[in-house]
């Protein structure tokens, strides 16, 4: 009896995750300062882990990257959905889909009516959006510990390519609001025959959450 | 009131529990959470709602499938976890409509789901996280397939 090789493995493809250059510029500068503060103590401090929780850090994001979070619907008593659902250290938020700031949906087919940039800007909306409905269901965005995984979904035509490039309009948010430690989760990017209203892209989302104040001081 | 006994109240009828034809589960435990693998329109004499909603379907039979649907799921739980009391509450759903590419009712259609969810675990508990989207094709023209994600107790 022959035994058959194992099938190799295919090498692990690079994530489709944004250019992280802009974030990569911060991280340099502060390791800088970092180390000229370093170099002015005496003994010098232990060096701060990255993977450490960064308290409070997120909202003060928000406002240096001057975000404006759109309005929130509060679903009433005859509601079907809501738009998170907080379970054990996880927040599920529903598919949020591309609304402009006045508050009008983002209606077309990427590759279609859309451009592709167009899509990526309608992409960073849901994002948005998204992060109003976290804030408003957690009171603080500082209480999210990262991002665990995106679901991107592109309203396009049939053989559009460019999901993941759309998609990147709400990784690159969420990149500049959380930092890479925390911002960076699984995703995946797909394209949708439809999408409701015809918006042009839905995205939903999973978050790793820490305990709220007053839960964290009893 | 507990939600075998909702089942029972409003007469519900659970199909049998679909078997899986392909390779997945149609119930993974991890923790406590118990994800759902995408259930497709099952009538009672064990076939599937086909057609493209906004086409061949109109709007309520959409509804309809989809609630079937929210059926099939209720009785793959059940057979998994022996009762639906089990279900500390609905988590999060994804809701796929095989839709003409003019046909924008997602939601509608999707909350023939979510409103059998509701009846069955109560205003708070049954109501969870949704996405509500077009998918199309969708295996074997099924109208409508939703996969679902429960907390546990």
């Amino acid at each position: 009896m022959s035994t058959k090789p194992k099938p190799a493995l295919p090498a692990s493809p690079p994530p489709l995750n944004p250019n992280p250059a802009q974030f990569r510029l911060l991280t340099s500068a502060t390791m800088l300062l970092g180390a000229l503060l370093t170099a002015c103590q005496n003994p010098p401090a232990p060096a701060r882990k990255t993977t450490a929780p960064l308290p409070d850090i997120v909202e003060r994001r928000v406002t240096e990257l001057k975000l404006t979070l759109p309005p929130t619907s509060k679903p009433g008593p005859t509601a079907t959905i809501t738009s998170v659902v907080v379970s054990g250290n996880l927040a599920f938020v529903s598919g949020h889909t591309s609304r402009s700031a006045d508050g009008k949906p983002i209606t077309g087919r990427v590759g279609d009516e859309l451009t592709i940039a167009q899509g990526k800007d309608a992409a960073r909306q849901c994002g948005l959006a998204i992060l109003a409905s976290l804030r408003q269901e957690l009171g603080s965005l500082d209480r999210v510990r990262r991002v665990v995984k995106v679901l991107g979904m592109v309203n396009c035509p049939p053989g559009f390519k460019d999901q993941p490039q759309v998609v990147n309009g709400c990784s690159e948010l969420f990149l500049d609001v959380f930092g890479r430690e925390r911002g960076l989760g699984a995703r995946s990017a797909v394209g949708v025959s439809s999408l409701p209203g015809n918006v042009a892209v839905e995205v939903e989302a999973v978050f790793e959450i820490g305990p709220s104040d007053r839960a964290a001081t009893n | 009131m507990s939600a075998d006994a909702r089942i029972a109240e409003l007469k519900l009828e659970l199909p049998a529990a679909p078997k899986p034809a392909h390779v997945y589960k149609p119930v993974v435990i991890a923790g406590n959470m118990c994800y759902v693998s995408g259930h497709g329109p099952l009538k009672a004499d064990k076939t599937m709602i086909t057609g493209v909603v906004g086409k061949d379907l109109n709007l309520e039979q959409g509804q309809f499938a989809a609630r079937q649907c929210g059926l099939a799921i209720l009785a793959t739980v059940r057979n998994e976890l022996g009762s639906l009391d089990r279900v500390k509450r609905l988590v999060k759903t994804l809701g796929m409509v095989n839709t003409a590419a003019n046909f924008y009712d997602h939601p509608k259609v999707i909350n023939g789901y979510s409103e059998l969810m509701r009846e069955v675990f109560g205003d708070d508990a049954g109501v969870g996280a949704r996405s509500a989207v077009g998918m199309g094709p969708l295996p074997g023209n099924i109208a409508v397939e939703v996969e679902c994600i429960f907390e546990l107790r």
